[in-house]
């Protein structure tokens, strides 16, 4: 039952990462490889925040944020310009990968190269035992955090105009395209959506592993890419679901004394899937998109 | 005297200071054209920094812990790292776009883990120490200048034509008989080769490898070397290395924000610069020339690391001369065209609950000129994707004197089926000059492969050769000669067509299916055009299917004409018996939904 316990903790960090980076994937058809970064910055966000003596929540608040902000950036000064120009196919990934490199440096000076951590007074303590299971308060954040988010993502994308511009984008791109979709203003709402999960998500991690470190989203990123790859680009249902398996096959090898190899295996269940079915659990299949 | 004394005595001691930054920049170097085959094939590989790892590790480890003489050691590196990387690439090359830098990118992190786990083998984030041996200056240069040349030889040769037509439009490439697959892997194991011999090299230039050394942050910088320096030209990734990689050393004012500045400058080259700085570096010329150009809004093709221009021939002006449809050669080709049978059987394409061929059956015999007519929708074009083998069929067959034909792949329909084709919109592959644009179609009958491209072998060059004036022969068909060496995508709309109907024609192809052919034209360019097919069915005898709604032109040119409807078969006969039929007139007239009237 514990083991129940910490997939599906372990699995609503990944889920909550992998949403914004499948949204912008499967939307807008760009591998935003500065998810990453953004996930660590805003780790070291509320590092700052908590140390200067406000709240956790405070803190996780103001990183989301930051990390929100910071994504909005990284389309105005570097993918907006490049779009404009016609830059299409790889050329927004490699742009996304400088941007990364640009924050991760800059990070890295401010930390100085050293894994932090956050004040534990800062923290919630309460640790709850049911039967033989522990639930400790920072795993119901982490699960509580997870719910939220796809609670809003589900809200925008069913609830909102946005949401049926987003899914025809998904649909079909060209035609998307053609009545004028998706539009900068969507575009920015996807930024803004994928900074501020991968800030939550950095902040969650922060607190559940009490360790920030200017280089903690690169870890993020191969968990990103399998469950894009598991789930298929631009499904939210699947980015849950695959997240959820990532998570087992982590806390599986884990207690089966492969923990060295876990990322091996997820990586190998990505190339097998590549192979078996490339669309993922849920994703259209190839022959329906343009 | 005392001053060349003076200097002598400083370049050696400056060499010796920058020894080891040197040959580390020769290894980027190496590593970085690693990139540039693949991304000049169109294929967006990024396992170079976890094939580099592996090459490294199996190169030190076989030093250190197997005592093996440095040169075995490095080749046997060299394939260790070169069969890992195939083992990634075998199953995902097919795959497209993100999928495959997916799962490259994925493989490079993996190795970098499982370099810090086997710890009894790599020693982990402690670092695999004890490696001996040197590999000196003139080895990394003569192993530089053989990965330079190759990529030089290459890009003359057929195989580096083909990579760059797969680049920029792979499924024309297919459809001109170009075998993407093989050539795709065949970029993929050169790039690869390369990466695990530079990892090799980086071994034993180093001393000392830790996984860290292997992770995105190499990734990124390879990136930044290839992409700044450009892939126009092989020589771009060798400046972007040779620039970048040495920073360290002339930029100290940038202290630790070195990736800044390095990811500032990935960024804008990117976007500004797509072509890299050796195309920027022509560019700038031809900038200041073509300004009054670039007024008459004729955007070339978005260069971008899909479609970067192999960028040596000079734009031409946008506006060439059309030409006067001179009276073409009586004879196109020499060889004779082979009689071919074509029928269709109950053929259909299902997309979902979308019929959009439903059971057509046809018969084309050899020598006859089929129009394909028909409201939009009714799967005229789809009907022509599924003989060129674009489209998979979802039943029914097609066969070619009585040989089953459906389940090829488009190259070989192409170019074993003798069945080539246009396209609605024309496809010249943008960037590539008319020239390599018809070469291209001939690209399966040209002889010669990477041995014959390195070595230069006489047989090779001669079937080039041939090749060329077999291009030229088809130009002047379709009154091109004059502009051979310009850019096709800088040809206007009309004259692009003409080109790749060379590219169809050159081949002497039994069959012959356009999509369209004159559309868009003028009454003069479609005349003009009109007169260059007739010749051409008349000299060689091939089928010609073609699909238009220009009913004069139609008129003019079918033997006999077949009208589609809602993906079926309404009727088919003379001009005279289609103009009189009454579900004719119905399917055009009749439904509400689908009011197009052919002019």
């Amino acid at each position: 039952m514990q083991q129940v316990v910490n997939t599906i903790v372990t699995a609503s960090v990944y889920a909550m990462f992998a949403l914004g980076f499948n949204l912008v994937l499967g939307g807008l058809n760009i591998l935003n490889l500065a998810q990453g970064a953004l996930f660590a910055l805003a780790a070291v966000v509320a590092y700052e925040v908590t140390h200067g003596g406000s709240s956790i929540w405070v803190g996780l608040v103001v990183a989301a944020l930051a990390a929100a902000a910071v994504s909005l950036a990284i389309n105005e000064l570097t993918l907006a310009p490049l779009r404009r120009r016609g830059g299409a196919g790889f050329l927004p990934m490699v742009a996304s990968l400088g941007a990364s490199l640009i924050i991760v440096a800059l990070l890295r000076e401010h930390t100085g190269a050293q894994v932090l951590s956050l004040p534990s007074g800062a923290l919630p303590q309460g640790i709850h035992k049911i039967g033989s299971v522990t639930i400790s308060d920072t795993q119901l954040l982490a699960v509580g955090a997870a719910a939220v988010v796809y609670g809003v993502t589900a809200l925008v994308l069913t609830r909102s105009s946005i949401g049926r511009a987003v899914r025809a984008t998904e649909f079909d791109e060209d035609a998307a395209r053609m009545i004028g979709l998706p539009t900068e203003s969507l575009i920015r709402l996807m930024f803004l959506m994928s900074g501020l999960f991968a800030g939550v998500a950095g902040v969650v991690t922060a607190i559940l592993y009490s360790t920030v470190s200017y280089s903690m989203g690169d870890e993020f990123l191969l968990a990103g890419f399998v469950v894009v790859v598991l789930g298929g680009f631009g499904s939210v249902p699947g980015t849950l679901l695959a997240s959820v398996v990532l998570a087992a096959i982590q806390v599986g090898s884990v207690s089966a004394g492969l923990s060295d190899y876990s990322n091996a295996l997820a990586f190998g269940l990505l190339i097998v899937m590549l192979m078996v079915r490339p669309t993922g659990f849920f994703g259209a299949p190839i022959a329906a998109r343009p | 005297m005392t001053a060349t004394i003076l200097m002598a005595f400083d370049l050696n001691s400056w060499y010796l200071t920058y020894e080891h930054l040197i040959a580390n920049t020769v290894i980027y170097s190496i590593a970085s054209l690693a990139l540039y085959f693949s991304f000049r094939c169109g294929v967006f590989n990024l396992s170079t920094a976890g094939v580099m790892s592996l090459g490294a590790y199996g190169t030190g480890i076989l030093i250190v812990k197997s005592g093996w003489p440095t040169p075995v050691a490095l080749l046997a590196g060299t394939v260790i790292g070169t069969v890992g990387g195939a083992l990634v690439a075998l199953p995902v090359i097919r795959l497209r776009g993100h999928f495959l830098a997916i799962a490259t990118l994925g493989f490079a992190a993996v190795i970098q883990e499982l370099a810090g786990s086997f710890t009894g083998l790599t020693g982990g984030s402690a670092g695999l120490l004890g490696i001996t041996g040197t590999v000196g200056m003139p080895a990394l240069l003569i192993l530089l200048a053989i990965a330079v040349y190759a990529a030089f030889a290459l890009r003359r040769h057929r195989v580096g034509r083909a990579w760059d037509a797969i680049r920029v439009d792979e499924s024309a490439a297919a459809a001109a008989g170009v075998p993407v697959m093989q050539l795709k892997l065949l970029a993929f194991v050169v790039s690869t080769v390369l990466a695990a011999l530079a990892g090799g090299l980086f071994a034993v230039a180093n001393l000392v490898l830790v996984p860290q050394l292997f992770g995105f942050g190499l990734l990124t910088n390879l990136l930044v070397y290839t992409l700044l320096g450009g892939i126009a030209n092989p020589l771009g990734p060798v400046a972007g290395a040779s620039i970048i990689s040495t920073m360290p050393s002339w930029l100290t004012a940038a202290g630790a924000y070195l990736d800044v500045v390095t990811g500032v400058l990935l960024i804008l080259v990117v976007t500004y610069a797509p072509g890299g700085l050796v195309q920027l570096a022509g560019s700038t010329t031809r900038l200041v020339r073509g300004a009054a150009g670039r007024l008459r809004r004729r955007a070339p093709a978005p260069p971008s690391l899909a479609t970067a221009a192999p960028g040596n021939a000079a734009a031409p002006s946008a506006e060439v001369v059309v030409p006067k449809p001179s009276a073409p050669p009586r004879k196109l080709m020499d060889a004779d065209v082979e009689e071919a049978h074509l029928k269709i059987v109950d053929l259909a394409k299902h997309y979902g609950g979308v019929k959009s061929v439903d059971g057509v059956s046809l018969e084309i015999r050899p020598g006859e000129t089929v129009a394909l007519i028909g409201p939009n929708g009714a799967g005229k074009t789809t009907l022509l994707n599924c003989v060129s083998g674009l489209v998979r069929r979802t039943s029914g067959s097609v066969v070619v004197n009585g040989q089953r034909i459906d389940g090829w792949s488009p190259q070989r329909i192409a170019a074993e089926g003798r069945i080539r084709r246009t396209f609605q919109t024309p496809r010249v592959l943008p960037g590539m000059s008319v020239m390599a644009n018809v070469l291209i179609g001939l690209h399966a009958e040209i002889a010669g492969g990477l041995g014959s491209a390195l070595l230069r072998l006489p047989a090779g060059r001669r079937s080039e050769r041939d090749a060329r004036a077999r291009a030229m022969t088809a130009l002047e068909v379709v009154g091109l000669a004059d502009v051979a060496g310009a850019i096709a995508s800088d040809l206007p709309y009309g004259l692009q067509r003409r080109v790749e109907l060379a590219r169809a024609l050159v081949a002497n192809p039994s069959i012959l299916l356009l999509d369209e052919p004159v559309a868009g034209l003028s009454t003069e360019e479609a005349d003009a055009l009109k007169e260059i097919l007739r010749d051409v069915v008349r000299t060689t005898g091939c089928s010609v299917v073609f699909v238009d709604h220009n009913m004069p032109f139609v008129v003019d040119m079918a033997d006999r004409i077949v009208v589609l409807n809602f993906g079926r078969l309404l009727t088919s006969g003379t001009a005279a018996e289609i103009q009189a039929h009454p579900q004719v007139i119905e399917a055009y007239l009749g439904g509400a939904d689908h009011g197009v009237v052919p002019a």
